[in-house]
């Protein structure tokens, strides 16, 4: 096996853990998941939930974090480069290519909601996000923010302009320095405080008693209650399953191509199997304790059961950035709670967010032995060019188009390949053999029949059920009013640029490294 | 809140801390 050894190295195991926790905690731990749980049997919905995580969720982490480290191991940290060391067919590397693309695609239009949780707490302190005061307010000012309305509440979009540039800064800076003085030391720092702030926010939540005395129904009983109280009848309901099963894959952030980065930073004697484990349960911590508890049971406490039930199928913006600034308006010391909500979201996302540039940047470094510092500048470059778009467009459905391809359509095909390359190319022994090196815990013995059957045919089984649902609507922009559809073609063109750039240097780079083996082998 | 509702926020809460507890036990000791 030839050994790398100039690659970057995380600096401790709690930072690598951490980091990966950081890329799986985003801002769906705290919105998505609260509203699909209460949309979908409340505590019944954690039956589908829990049966997803042990059979979808842990073992495709344990096989990201293993083949990572695989491909680490040969100087490889990206997924055309681990897939060509698993499958020797000269065209499974072009699939890998999927692992670059996605987490760019993604990143294009996440940098800047992850800007909006900036703003907003720089606004919560000033207490200019408290001056609306009605739904249709609050949903004002975050348009007039955006650009999107024109109103009193700003003059145009240069405000949000700045706090991107603020946050792209602050993004390619942490990915500048590297993997050890860089995201380490931000997963190192972010992840406690944003943990801290979570159980405080949940707490104050859960503190809040019958805050209306004149309303004892809507007391934190009962609030918990509307989350938890079980509808078995849901259960029923095949949607319901696979409504639990996405919301696994997505909240593990699995199928992106991050975790085989990161994992490509370790050792051939690190454990995968505990800290691919440990990253799971921190990421199921922020999700079910921390998420369940914060923003659907104060929605309910303030709004009531019809309020609470229309914001959990408000979708995760209207979540996040119009009920709640709302909800803290009603709080005492709202403004200081609503600015803590704030920085636990952004933190939430910066964490993702560089991880979604290492991949990019991994690949350079990698297959082209270009400095990290000068990839981190050619990147950043790209980058802030193709988010452009995603702001000035974002009201005519070009994020959209990017989430349906770059957050959904390639994530599951990505995760299919990994998955059909650990447990049946490189075969399952191989596999599981390849996982307990190093390893601090032993997998149960069922998990080999898991990984080999259950999680391919689960993941077939979300692939064809999304396929069916949304590929052909969303292929026919069947939804979309006939002024955006030049918008979402203009989306497909820049996702299609982007593939086939990234298709041709993979070309380049094994070509150059064939004929560099050619000259030393003569 | 219904008892089960209860049951099942306790079981989903205990599962999540049982977990956290067992990973960061044995990622500490070593």
């Amino acid at each position: 096996m030839q050994m790398n050894n100039d690659r970057e190295r995380w600096g401790s195991r709690l930072g690598v853990v951490l980091a990966v926790a950081g890329s799986a905690v985003g801002l769906g731990n705290f919105l998505r998941f609260p509203a699909k749980a209460t949309l979908n049997g409340g505590g019944a919905f954690m039956v589908p939930y829990f049966v997803a995580l042990l059979l979808l969720g842990i073992p495709l982490m344990w096989i990201e974090w293993t083949i990572g480290r695989m491909g680490g191991l040969k100087g490889h940290g990206t997924a055309p480069g681990i897939f060509d060391g698993l499958a020797r067919h000269p065209s499974v590397k072009y699939l890998g290519t999927l692992g670059i693309l996605g987490p760019f695609v993604i990143l294009i239009y996440y940098l800047f909601i992850e800007s909006w949780a900036l703003a907003y707490a720089w606004f919560s302190l000033s207490g200019a996000l408290f001056t609306p005061e009605a739904l249709a307010d609050m949903k004002g000012f975050l348009g007039g923010y955006l650009g999107l309305a024109h109103n009193g509440f700003f003059s145009g979009i240069g405000t949000a302009y700045i706090f991107f540039l603020i946050t792209f800064f602050i993004n390619f800076y942490f990915i500048y320095r590297g993997i050890n003085k860089g995201i380490e030391v931000l997963s190192k720092y972010g992840m406690p405080i944003m943990i801290a702030l979570g159980i405080l926010l949940a707490i104050r939540v859960l503190t809040l008693g019958t805050p209306d005395p004149a309303q004892p129904d809507l007391s934190v009983n009962n609030a918990l209650g509307f989350v938890w109280n079980p509808d078995f009848s849901k259960l029923a309901d095949a949607r319901v399953w696979m409504e639990a099963a996405g919301q696994i894959f997505f909240t593990l952030s699995v199928g992106i191509g991050v975790i085989l980065t990161y994992a490509s930073y370790l050792k051939k004697t690190d454990d995968v199997a505990l800290s691919g484990l440990s990253s799971t349960a921190t990421n199921e911590f922020c999700e079910v304790i921390l998420g369940g508890s914060i923003i659907i049971p104060a929605a309910f406490i303030f709004l009531g059961q019809a309020g609470a039930l229309e914001v959990a199928k408000s979708g995760t913006f209207n979540l996040g950035f119009v009920t709640m600034p709302l909800i803290f308006g009603k709080i005492p010391l709202g403004n200081l709670f609503a600015a803590l909500w704030f920085v636990l979201l952004f933190i939430a996302a910066i964490t993702s967010s560089v991880s979604l540039i290492q991949p990019a940047v991994a690949f350079l470094e990698d297959e082209f032995k270009i400095r990290r510092e000068r990839a981190a500048v050619i990147l950043g470059a790209i980058a802030f060019a193709a988010c452009q778009p995603a702001i000035f467009f974002l009201g005519h459905g070009f994020v959209d188009e990017l989430d349906f391809w770059g957050g959904t359509i390639f994530l599951v095909v990505f995760a299919t390949v990994e998955t059909i390359l650990f447990a049946w190319v490189l075969g399952i022994d191989k596999g599981l053999e390849a996982l307990h090196e190093g390893a601090d815990i032993k997998l149960p013995e069922f998990y080999k029949f898991i990984m080999k059957y259950v999680t391919p045919v689960y993941l077939l089984g979300l692939l064809g059920m999304w396929g069916y649902q949304q590929f052909w609507p969303t292929i026919l922009m069947k939804n979309v009013a006939a002024a955006d559809r030049p918008y979402i073609w203009g989306a497909r063109g820049l996702i299609a640029l982007l593939w086939v750039t990234v298709i041709a240097l993979v070309a380049v780079a094994w070509r150059r490294r064939a004929s560099r083996s050619q000259e030393e082998g003569q | 809140m219904t008892l089960a509702g209860m049951l099942f926020m306790a079981i989903s809460w205990g599962f999540v801390l049982a977990l956290c507890a067992y990973a960061f036990k044995h990622l500490l000791k070593k």
